[in-house]
């Protein structure tokens, strides 16, 4: 109901208040949110949520603003109170009570006529002045201006300050899950590198910004930039991980990350809880280093490589050539064999490597009798295994494909090595039979036996040499017991003496072949049955575990009992004392396979270890005492070893032995002598002259290299210029022989070198200038040298005919022992008796020189006999067995079987192992100290004196 | 002389002294009854009595002395050693495992033995002859072809042992049959280099007989005499409540070891004679001298002169005392407390240990001719018996190689030849015996075993032809089964896990060579040669109709232990 009258004053005040209303409304709107944006910007949850707060304040405050300048607009009461209140206030309150009256007549009719009251109130809204509305609307005006002025200032002020403020503080309000809506960059001039960990041996990588890289893991990133505002706190962030930048000390900011897996890294800035990132960010991909892989292959029976995995039996390899192949992305540190089995493993080391090897090439062969596969007895598992050098997530193994070697069953190798000796002896028993009955018929009858008599000493032949061949399972026939019966073979097959009864030859030789094989199956008991003692210790083990409630034992205990039981069985072969173990072997076992059966663990493990321990002690079952595990006696039947074949062959072996260490002795002696002899001449008067020439030789090879590339014509130069320096050194020292060894080295290096087509004319030039100078020199020291022997030879003349007496008495020696091993009851091997008679000649000849004073010539015969001394020796003392090192039980073997005296007793004492190492030292030292020849010997002269030192 | 002093005293310092004694025996009285009441001397008198009943072989009654007591911790080791004579070697072991038996060395040992006979024995195989009262435990179950004679031996011998020592064994007997001296020292404790030195073969000990198995031996031992020496060892540890001295322990097990069974063609072995030997030789052991164990001496020859003399001695002392008097010192033995055993025999015969000893080696001295000393060879006869003895050696491995390859004729060639060196060694002609079968000549097999007197001394193998040929021992009737029989005996008495004698006279086993020229005969493996067809391989010939006469369990046991031996294989 507003009146015409007050409308227009309304108009009035609305016209001249209107604008600086709306200016200090603007005014305080910006002011507010200056202000809501700067509360924000703090980022924490409780200012973030005050300054929301602010804000909803600041809207609602608007629209009720609003809203009472619509009433106000609308409603007579509220335009007389801001209009005409203004300016006059009586009047204002009275045009109220008037409206009052018009409003209470419109109600009732009690209160007049409301047309009266309108008109009432008319009257006085004409009464306003609208000048002084008008006035007072322009004061009001001015007032509101004023304010919108100032709040604006304060605003801009606000703005013109930190403008970017404003931003970060509305960005970081408006942020869902601490992470701002608006990317802000926050750097610039922003430079990305990547520095590879330095294992790889990479170099340091440029990135772009905002790039999509792959790096490898535990590369180094490091981002440096100029900061677009400062004081901003800002971070590298990968989502999860903050590495904050710091001050570079270049006005810059640097942060490090390192790559442990991919990420998405954005340069960001930190407020309260929230983060602003910056836009473009860097997406690295981690790349892990993967663990090295391996291929194997093997080399099968017909020569062709087959892949791994496979199953193969022990049994039927001699050895297993083993062929590999290994890579890695980053490099290789080591490569092993792993042989695992039967609750051991073992890592041996095939190569190790700088970790910058990326693949490798290799191929290794394993012995079947190894000493670590003789000793398992359940599948063993071969494996390659690569190690790479990852330092930062630790050494990784990759693992090639399995080779299973199913093993022997244990002692079956030595059983079937042990049966066919035995044939042979089966055979020779054959022929003693044969000739006993030839023997006991008339004279007449026997000339038409002769036919079968050679046809059976045929197969005895036949039959050796295919049994001393053959392998077993890995096993040959130990070297001294093969030259014990390739003997008593020549035994059987010599001429019958006049009047000699080739019969009992031939039981001599029976008798011989059964004691040595039956003393031979004693060690090979004795070395079967500790390792089945081993497998009984793991059924104990297995047995352990089933009454422990480990794992499911069932199945290592029955691969262990059918080890055990197959293993028993084979020991049964060997002889008396195998048939004696395998027998206890197997009453235990029955109370094992009773227990097992009443699947009482306890029992099961109690007997195991009982037979364990009992197979450790492989002594006879009754009466080891005595009998000493060899013959037994049998009752009334005389007892005692019908033959001393075997113990004449030891004893000859024996005297070869020392005959070889005396002749060793006497060859020392001769050259100490002739040593002697040289070092007592005066050579004082060659001195001068000896420096001068050595000066010659210096000066003559100085024009040579000191080095070259490997096989170049420059090395093989520089190697003579080291010849020469020798040289000339040892003239200077008046070592003559040494000097004429060394100048002979040397003009043979610059005749190769020569010879070699990449060397340039110059280089040619001053190699023949070296050669003339070394021809000269030479020709010089070998003439002084041939007359200071000569003098020496004069000067040790007696003590070298002395030694010629004892050398003649070593040639009688080795005459007769030749003698005995091709005529006695034993016999040697025809290489190993042709051998001692081509060391009788030598000695013989060395003896002739010695007895003339030939010091030298006689020198040269003694190493050729003392050659072929050795070479009987080491063919009598070979390892046939192949054994390896380290297996219990194959150590007594080993000394009984392979060993002089076919011991059967047990391991080396250590003293001894103390003399071999001393005499290995001795060996060595005076080795490297002699003057031997060959390419390298001044290097290796100087070097062993450097030692003797 | 002590009483006649007091009676010459006057009646008041009778009285007195009567009435001081009356004082100190009520007072020994009250103290007695206070001891016996309190609670620590109970327990130590109820583990004296249960170790007492063990030790005497009464495990009834220590059982039940240890059943009343209840499962009291000082009682402990009796229980123990309960489980150890009863051959529960596994509860022993499990009780001694106990932490107050820890640092104690007596304990250690014990659990050492406990331990050592459960690895020997758990699972064993256990047979019992109840009606014997004899319990068997093998260690080694072939060995149970082995039983039904063991249970024969063990129960014969027992009761003849019992009647001479004038005891009763409790029954069952246990005996365990262990198969090797490794073992054998494990059940029994005996260290086992001191029973490989001394060629040890049983061990009677925690009231059980521990005995090798014969196969343990390459040619078995008399295991049969053996188990009669060892039970009279424990007859005697029940009659003397183990408290009998070394020499008379083994005095009378030595004496009574032979005697359980009828006397044999061989049976001589003149103890007298030997230990007047070593007495001239200076080698004698002497009655005091055995040290812990004739098992620990140094050596077998000083273990067989020990058992020479004590044997004599007690066979001296017998003979001057009489049995009953024996079974009086037995008893007095078991009564004499601390006093030892001197006391026991001080009292019995009124003479000490050593008066007897100096008297039986006076005795020996007298009675027994000094064994002549051997005569001194010239150097070329010390030469020509060493040659002839290699010559031996070498004939006889022949002769044995030859065999096993199947060329018994050749064989046979070697063995005459050796016969000619040995002409009274069981041992060649039973070769010469096997040869001449291998190559189907019986009547010569049986030429070369058919007189007692051609040979010095017996062996298995000879035997066991003379039992296939129905020779006997010679108190029989030839031919007969009764001298099949008898010479079967004889032979499994000492190597019955020999095929030869288990099978009597019968081998299976023969390797002819494929190519033998020698028209050596092939003998089926696994087929007795020269039994009729139809009869199992198994069975032996002449043993099934030896033992008929002792029914059929005995054949069917024998059909075993020929089936046993050869299993084993070792011939």
């Amino acid at each position: 109901m507003p009146l015409a009258s007050l409308t227009r004053l309304g108009d009035v005040w609305q016209r001249r208040t209107r604008r600086p209303t709306r200016w200090l409304a603007g005014s305080v709107a910006a002011a507010a949110c200056f202000g809501v944006a700067h509360l924000a910007r703090v980022g924490t949850g409780g200012y973030r949520l005050a300054a929301v707060a602010l804000l909803v304040l600041g809207a609602l405050a608007w629209v009720l603003w609003l809203r009472h300048e619509w009433r106000t607009r609308l409603s007579p009461r509220l335009l007389i109170r801001r209009v005409v209140a203004a300016y006059d206030v009586d009047l204002a309150r009275r045009a109220e009570r008037a409206l009052g009256l018009v409003e209470q007549s419109e109600r009732t009719s009690f209160a007049g006529s409301p047309t009266l009251a309108r008109l009432h109130l008319e009257r006085l809204a004409q009464r306003a002045s609208v000048a002084r509305v008008e006035e007072a609307a322009t004061r009001r005006a001015r007032w509101l201006s004023l304010g919108a002025a100032l709040v604006g200032l304060a605003a801009l002020l606000v703005l013109l300050i930190g403008p970017m403020k404003l931003v970060e503080g509305w960005n970081v309000l408006a942020a869902r899950g601490g992470r701002a809506p608006l990317p802000i960059p926050w750097l610039e001039r922003v430079e990305v590198r990547a520095q590879p960990p330095s294992y790889l041996g990479l170099t340091e990588r440029w990135l772009f910004e905002g790039a999509t890289s792959e790096q490898p893991v535990g590369t180094l990133m490091t981002i440096t930039g100029v900061p677009r505002v400062v004081g901003r706190h800002l971070v590298l962030t990968d989502g999860t991980r903050e590495v904050p930048f710091v001050d570079d000390g270049a006005g810059g900011v640097v942060a490090r990350y390192t790559l442990e897996e991919s990420a998405t890294l954005q340069i960001a800035a930190r407020f309260g809880d929230v983060l602003i990132v910056a836009p473009e960010p860097l997406s690295l991909s981690a790349r892990p280093d993967e663990p090295p892989s391996v291929d194997l292959s093997f080399r099968g029976e017909d020569g062709e490589l087959s892949p791994a995995p496979a199953t193969l039996k022990l049994e039927d390899l001699n050895r297993l050539e083993l062929t590999y192949e290994a890579r890695d992305d980053n490099g290789l540190r080591q490569i092993d064999l792993v042989i695992s089995g039967s609750g051991r493993s073992e890592r041996r080391v095939l190569g190790r490597f700088d970790g910058e090897t990326r693949s490798e090439r290799g191929g290794h062969a394993l012995p079947s009798s190894d000493a670590l596969l003789r000793r398992m007895f359940l599948p063993v598992e071969l494996t390659i295994e690569a190690r790479d050098g990852d330092p930062i997530s630790g050494p990784k193994w990759g693992r090639s494909a399995v080779i299973t070697l199913i093993p022997p069953v244990v002692g079956r190798p030595e059983a079937r090595r042990y049966q066919a000796l035995s044939s042979v002896r089966d055979k020779v028993a054959d022929l003693v039979a044969w000739r006993t009955e030839t023997e006991r018929l008339p004279a007449a009858e026997r000339p038409g036996r002769a036919k079968q008599d050679q046809e059976l000493l045929r197969q005895v032949r036949e039959r050796s040499t295919e049994v001393l061949e053959a392998s077993y399972g890995g096993l040959t026939i130990p070297e001294v017991l093969k030259a014990f019966i390739l003997g008593q073979l020549r035994v059987l097959e010599r001429r019958k003496a006049s009047g000699a009864s080739e019969l009992l030859r031939t039981e001599d030789v029976l008798l011989a072949l059964d004691v040595a094989l039956r003393r031979f199956a004693t060690v090979e008991a004795r070395g079967v049955a500790p390792r089945l003692g081993a497998v009984a210790e793991e059924l104990a083990e297995a047995a352990r575990a089933g009454r422990e409630g480990e794992g499911a034992p069932e199945v290592r205990l029955r691969a262990a009992l059918d080890a055990l039981t197959a293993g028993a069985l084979e020991l049964k072969q060997l002889g008396t004392l195998g048939a004696d173990l395998g027998s206890v072997a197997e009453a235990d076992l029955g109370r094992i396979r009773r227990a097992h059966a009443e699947q009482s663990y306890s029992r099961v493990e109690v007997a195991a270890r009982h037979l364990a321990a009992r197979l450790q002690r492989p002594n006879p079952s009754f009466g080891a005492a005595s009998q000493s595990g060899s013959m037994t006696g049998d009752g009334g039947m005389p007892s005692g070893e019908p033959s001393q074949a075997d113990a004449q062959f030891n004893q000859l072996l024996q005297e070869l032995d020392s005959l070889a260490r005396d002749h060793a002795e006497a060859l020392g002696d001769v050259q100490r002598m002739l040593s002697d002899a040289e070092q007592g001449l005066d050579l004082s008067n060659l001195e001068e002259e000896a420096k001068r020439r050595a000066e010659a030789v210096r000066r003559g090879v100085s024009g040579l290299p000191l080095a070259g590339n490997p096989g170049s014509a420059r090395a093989t130069a520089a190697l003579a210029r080291e010849h020469a320096e020798s040289m000339a050194q040892s003239l200077s020292k008046l070592s003559l022989a040494d000097a004429v060894e060394s100048g002979k080295r040397a003009q043979g290096a610059i005749k190769e070198a020569l010879r070699k087509q990449d060397s340039s004319q110059e280089d040619r030039a001053d190699l023949q200038r070296a050669q003339e100078a070394l021809t000269r020199e030479l020709a010089w020291a070998e003439q002084e040298l041939a007359r200071v022997k000569e003098s020496a030879e004069r000067r040790a003349g007696e003590a070298l005919r002395r030694a010629g007496v004892k050398e003649q008495e070593l040639a009688r020696r080795t005459e007769n022992l030749a003698e005995r091993g091709k005529t006695g009851e034993i016999a040697l091997p025809e290489d190993a008796t042709g051998a001692l008679e081509r060391a009788e000649a030598a000695m013989r000849s060395a003896a002739r020189s010695l007895s003339q004073g030939e010091g030298e010539a006689a020198l040269k015969h003694q190493r050729e006999a003392q050659r072929h001394l050795e070479d009987v020796t080491k063919g009598q003392r070979g390892d046939g067995d192949e054994r390896g090192d380290g297996a219990e039980g194959d150590a007594q073997g080993q000394q009984g079987g392979d060993g002089k005296g076919m011991r059967t007793d047990g391991e080396l004492p250590e003293q001894s192992k103390a003399a071999r190492a001393e005499a290995f030292r001795r060996r060595v030292t005076e080795g490297l100290g002699k003057s031997k020849g060959g390419a390298l010997s001044p290097a290796v002269k100087r070097y062993a004196e450097s030692l003797l030192r | 002389m002590k009483c006649f002093d007091a009676h010459a005293r006057s009646d008041s310092s009778a009285s007195r002294a009567e009435r001081r004694a009356g004082w100190r025996r009520a007072a020994l009285f009250v103290a007695l009854c206070v001891a016996a009441l309190s609670p620590a001397s109970a327990s130590a008198q109820v583990a004296r009595q249960a170790a007492d009943a063990i030790i005497e072989l009464d495990v009834e009654r220590g059982r039940a002395l240890l059943e009343q007591a209840g499962p009291r911790q000082d009682l402990a080791f009796e229980r123990a050693r309960l489980a150890l004579y009863l051959g529960d070697c596994e509860a022993a072991q499990a009780i001694m495992t106990a932490p107050q038996f820890d640092g104690s060395e007596d304990a250690a040992h014990f659990r050492a033995v406990a331990e050592g006979c459960h690895g020997a024995t758990a699972a064993g195989l256990i047979l019992e002859d109840e009606a014997r009262g004899v319990w068997l435990r093998l260690q080694d179950s072939e060995d149970r072809a082995l039983a039904p004679r063991l249970f024969e031996v063990a129960s014969a011998s027992r009761e003849h042992i019992e009647r001479e020592l004038g005891v009763t064994l409790p029954r069952p007997l246990r005996i365990d049959l262990v198969r090797d001296l490794f073992s054998l020292a494990a059940v029994t404790g005996l260290p086992l280099t001191a029973a490989e030195t001394t060629g040890t073969v049983a061990v009677a000990r925690w009231g059980r007989v521990t005995m090798l198995s014969p196969r343990a031996a390459s040619s078995g031992y008399p295991w049969e005499d053996t188990l009669a020496h060892e039970i009279t060892h424990l007859a005697l540890s029940r009659a003397t409540r183990d408290r009998a001295p070394l020499w008379l322990q083994e005095g009378i097990a030595k004496r009574l070891e032979t005697r359980w069974r009828a006397p044999q063609p061989f049976d001589v072995h003149d103890h007298h004679r030997e230990s007047r030997a070593a007495q001239v030789e200076g080698q004698s052991v002497g009655i005091q001298g055995l040290g812990s164990s004739i098992a620990m001496l140094p050596t077998p020859e000083a273990a067989s002169i020990a058992f020479a003399e004590v044997a004599s001695f007690m066979d001296f002392w017998v003979t001057q005392n009489g049995v009953p008097a024996l079974q009086l010192l037995l008893r007095d033995l078991r009564g004499v407390g601390d006093a030892g055993p001197n006391a026991a025999l001080l009292s019995l015969s009124g003479v000490t240990l050593i008066e007897w000893n100096e008297r039986w080696q006076r005795w020996l001295e007298a009675h027994v001719e000094a064994p002549k000393p051997p005569p001194k060879l010239p150097p070329l006869e010390v030469k020509r018996i060493e040659r002839q003895r290699g010559e031996a050696a070498r004939l006889a491995r022949l002769g044995e190689v030859l065999l096993r390859r199947g060329h018994a004729a050749a064989a046979e060639v070697n063995y005459l030849k050796l016969l000619e060196i040995e002409p009274r060694d069981a041992g060649v002609r039973s070769r010469l015996g096997r040869a001449a079968l291998a190559q189907g000549a019986p009547d010569r097999a049986r030429d070369y075993v058919a007189e007692l007197s051609q040979v010095k001394r017996d062996h298995a193998h000879w035997w066991a032809l003379r039992a296939r040929f129905g020779l006997g021992t010679g108190a029989e009737e030839p031919s007969s089964p009764a001298a099949a029989r008898a010479a079967y005996l004889q032979g499994i008495a000492v190597d019955p896990l020999s095929e030869l004698v288990a099978c009597a006279g019968h081998v299976s086993v023969q390797a002819n060579p494929q190519t033998s020229p020698s028209g050596d005969p092939q003998v089926r493996p696994g087929a007795a040669p020269g039994a009729p067809s139809g009869v199992p391989s198994a069975a032996p010939q002449a043993a099934p109709s030896a033992a008929a006469s002792a029914g059929s369990v005995h054949e069917v046991a024998y059909r075993e232990l020929c089936e046993a031996a050869r299993r084993f294989g070792r011939d």
